[in-house]
């Protein structure tokens, strides 16, 4: 509220106005027509359609298939190139509480993590890195949920895999991204293979 | 804590056109910014929804641009209140060719008698009192924020304030007499 004098300001009238409701609820159908009115202008994105149990199934199926033939075409191709045998590490990028917004936009942070990928980690340490999607599921069981909101600040933001010769190199190449300047955290963790 | 939920879903909402950030960004602002649009529209409220739906839309165009100086909350209120002015000077000049204001069948919903009254008698006050009293005694800006709003200066922000306590004084006095 306002500190400014309020001379005039009776008494009834200040009773009133403390009781005077400051939320209403839309009516319904409101937000489908500003989100319709939105995706005609091609503001907004269509909605990610919920995949089913079996969709998931079959995606996590096919996945594993993939991975098991990969491990057995190493194995018969022997170690033409590194592996993950040599020792590796995940980088997890969150932007947690004391993330500072304010200094850049999100292209530019991708912008900026894309150019220290390429510049630091190189052909030598850089395996695979992405930017994550802020929308997602949560499986539990059988059980399919969107992942809410608001649980999205402390959802990773983006990761890494890089080759490092040890846990001090990981560390030590984890420290340069830009990520942490803006006040997010980096979780260095371990892959071992399998 | 709410700053940071409007900076995820704001940076979500920028980054993908991301709907479901959208849309919690919606459900969190609307209710407060829909009552605003209804207050300031006073007679003109069958317009609210047109106005909400504009507000969006302007604010979705603009959001790449907001610098945070403010809450996310006061900036879209902002922008409701220029959408909400549009359509009150665009009521007046069809009141003053076709001369009879349209009928309305929508207002702010009130609890008790006490706040019945209140209600309607903002909007029996004049467009610019209505405004004012709206803006600082409901909303509680400041008259250096209200005029940046509206475009006027401070002081008749001031004076326009006292005009509207002063007319909701007599409206009451009439009530009661």
């Amino acid at each position: 509220m306002s500190t400014e004098a309020d001379d005039d300001l009776d008494e009834r009238l200040q009773r009133e106005l403390a009781r005077l409701p400051r939320e209403l609820a839309p009516p319904q159908g409101l937000e489908a027509r500003v989100v319709t009115a939105l995706r005609e202008r091609g503001r907004l994105a269509a909605a990610h359609p919920r995949p089913s149990v079996w969709r998931l199934g079959g995606a996590i199926a096919a996945s594993l298939a993939l991975l098991v033939a990969g491990f057995w075409l190493g194995r018969q191709g022997g170690h033409r190139g590194r592996s993950l045998a040599v020792p590796s590490y995940l980088l997890i990028l969150r932007e947690g509480a004391d993330f500072n917004r304010e200094r850049l936009t999100d292209a530019r942070m991708t912008s900026e993590t894309a150019a220290w990928a390429r510049r630091q980690l190189g052909v030598r340490h850089f395996v695979i890195g992405e930017k994550l999607d802020m929308e997602g599921w949560v499986l539990k069981s059988t059980r399919v949920a969107s992942m809410p909101p608001m649980d999205l600040r402390d959802a990773p933001d983006g990761f890494f895999v890089i080759f490092a010769s040890s846990d001090q190199e990981a560390l030590a190449l984890a420290r340069t991204c830009p990520f942490l300047r803006y006040g997010g955290r980096i979780e260095v963790r371990r892959i071992h293979p399998t | 804590m709410k700053t940071r939920d409007d900076r995820l879903l704001v940076a979500a909402f920028l980054a993908d056109r991301d709907q479901a950030a959208f849309r919690a960004l919606f459900q969190r602002h609307t209710p407060a910014m829909y009552l605003l649009v209804l207050r300031l529209l006073g007679r003109s409220g069958r317009h609210a929804e047109d106005v909400v739906q504009e507000t969006w839309i302007r604010a979705a165009s603009a959001l790449g641009s907001f610098s945070w100086r403010s809450s996310l909350r006061t900036w879209l209120l902002g922008i409701a209140v220029n959408c909400s002015r549009e359509v009150l000077r665009a009521a007046s000049r069809d009141v003053a060719s076709a001369g009879t204001p349209a009928a309305d069948p929508v207002s702010p919903p009130s609890q008790g008698p006490e706040r019945i009254d209140l209600e309607r008698a903002i909007r029996e006050l004049p467009d610019g009192y209505r405004e004012v009293f709206i803006l600082h005694d409901v909303e509680g800006l400041t008259h250096e924020e209200i005029g940046g709003q509206l475009g006027i200066d401070a002081g008749t922000s001031k004076s326009q304030l006292s005009r509207a306590r002063r007319a909701l004084r007599a409206y009451w006095a009439g009530g009661e007499s």
